[in-house]
């Protein structure tokens, strides 16, 4: 096969698989937009479906925190009980 | 060689000692080459234009032009002596002619920079990334039909082939192409890539202007959509995947550059991707820089085909450019959202400089228009495209 031939048949295929590539990848990147939209619409239906079970573990994590800050202040009242010989000041 | 003395062996220590300095063995082949790097130096520290490349090519132009024989950039294989090989001639044998290793390090820090937002929010601007990939083939054609006149220059098809890929505008992609196939021609090859790429806003405006109306170039496109990170994480893992099934020797490429992206995109290895972007980025880019200079000794360089090459790689430049902006006008005549055909130009891959051109072009036309996040689009697709190019060159091409 003389030179010519041969860059002519380079130039084909590397020109079109170049184009061929790009395009498939255009197509993966529109399918996966696709997919995603789908996947992401069907979390936000199931999160906002679900609200008052959201709301309710929100609401049992605010009030242990705030029996946990209400101890902690408590033993803190009561020099007796924290013991450790630790200062309330320790780093 | 300049030659002050007449050196043999019988002369005194002293003389030999004299001989074998610098001084004596420099040519005006060397100093016009110092003189180029120090231009090179000088662009890189003064006008800001590629510094990350030009200044280590042009400190390596020095190092192996200032005094040829250090041994520096010696390699020698056959001996097991030591002390017989010196540190540019191991990285470039080790680096670049027997492993090819350094250009996939780089395209691992350089996935690890890229977002893929722009392209994934506008993906027919990969087909601007394909368009633009034109060049490399005129320039290819252009090297082969130097054989017409064979008494000043022939060029093989894999230095063709070598010669062509400048036109992909990507450096790690030349050097890995021209270590593969001609590597004679890496120094040339990759030092008029970079060299190219440094004044690409010297290159391209005018043929912007030239080939798109005023209308054309005042278009207005609309903020690109919001990219889920599902998205940004699915598309580097499926777009590795199809390529290399397709293109098997772009692998090296590819993977590393899909590899270092899925690092960034995943977010759960800050250090690997803080490391890819910056230590190993900056260490394969010293190495590779460096080396790449030292491949432009006086004697190498002062031939015909160099001032040939250094036509071809403007040629493919300039048919790259229009490639990209010509194709951006033919889709607009399907579109009904048109897009400003100068983003076309963005897919030369030297990112994001040609991206930014293209917005500046864009904002002279119409100080509204904002092509920048565009322009990354075809930006990026360029560099997908000329490693899928170089891939089929690999595949397609053998070194005699």
């Amino acid at each position: 096969m003389d030179i010519t031939t041969k860059a002519a048949i380079l130039t084909g295929i590397g020109m079109g698989t170049a184009f061929g590539l790009l395009v498939l990848l255009m197509v993966v990147i529109m399918l996966v937009g696709v997919f995603s939209a789908r996947l992401l619409g069907t979390a936000e239906e199931r999160a906002s479906a679900q609200p008052h079970e959201v709301d309710a573990e929100a609401r049992d994590k605010a009030l242990a925190a705030a029996i946990a800050v209400t101890a902690l202040l408590a033993s803190q009242d009561r020099p007796g009980i924290s013991g450790g010989g630790l200062p309330s000041s320790a780093p | 060689m300049l030659e002050f003395l007449e050196c043999a062996e019988s002369q005194s220590e002293f003389v030999k000692f004299l001989c074998s300095t610098g001084v004596n063995n420099i040519d005006w082949r060397n100093g016009i080459m110092l003189a180029v790097g120090l231009v090179f130096i000088y662009l890189a520290i003064t006008r800001d234009m590629e510094p990350y490349e030009l200044l280590p090519i042009g400190l390596g132009i020095i190092v192996v032009n200032l005094v040829p024989f250090t041994g520096f950039t010696v390699f020698n294989a056959e001996s097991s002596d030591p002390q017989q090989s010196g540190l540019f001639g191991i990285v470039f044998h080790y680096g670049l002619y027997l492993w090819n290793v350094l250009p996939p390090l780089v395209f691992l820090g350089l996935g690890a920079m890229t977002d893929f937002g722009p392209l994934i929010a506008n993906p027919k601007t990969l087909l601007l990334g394909a368009a633009a990939q034109v060049g490399i083939f005129v320039a290819f054609w252009g090297a082969l039909a130097t054989g017409l006149v064979p008494w000043i220059v022939d060029f093989t098809l894999p230095q063709a082939a070598a010669i062509g890929i400048i036109g992909g505008a990507d450096g790690p992609t030349t050097i890995f192409l021209s270590a593969h196939l001609a590597p004679e021609l890496l120094g040339i090859t990759a030092v008029i890539a970079y060299s190219y790429m440094a004044t690409i806003a010297f290159i391209q405006p005018p043929l912007m202007r030239l080939l798109t109306t005023q209308r054309e170039r005042e278009i207005e496109m609309k903020p690109p959509r919001e990219v889920s990170r599902q998205e940004k994480l699915i598309f580097p893992a499926i777009a590795m995947i199809v390529i290399i099934l397709v293109v098997p020797r772009s692998a090296p490429l590819i993977t590393m550059f899909m590899i270092g992206n899925l690092f960034r995109e995943s977010g759960v290895v800050p250090r690997l991707t803080s490391a890819a972007s910056n230590e190993l980025l900056n260490l394969a880019t010293i190495f590779l820089m460096i080396t790449v200079g030292t491949q432009l000794s006086g004697d190498t360089v002062f031939k015909v085909d160099t001032l040939v090459i250094l036509g071809l790689g403007l040629v493919a430049f300039s048919c790259g450019t229009a490639g990209g902006v010509l194709f951006a006008k033919a889709m607009n005549l399907v579109l009904k959202e048109k897009i400003n055909p100068l983003i076309g130009s963005a897919g030369v891959s030297a990112v994001p400089m040609a991206a930014r051109i293209s917005h500046l072009e864009g904002q002279r036309a119409n100080p509204r228009s904002y092509l920048l996040s565009h322009a990354m689009g075809p930006n990026v697709a360029g560099v997908i495209g000329s490693a899928v190019v170089a891939g089929v060159f690999i595949s397609l091409v053998s070194a005699p």
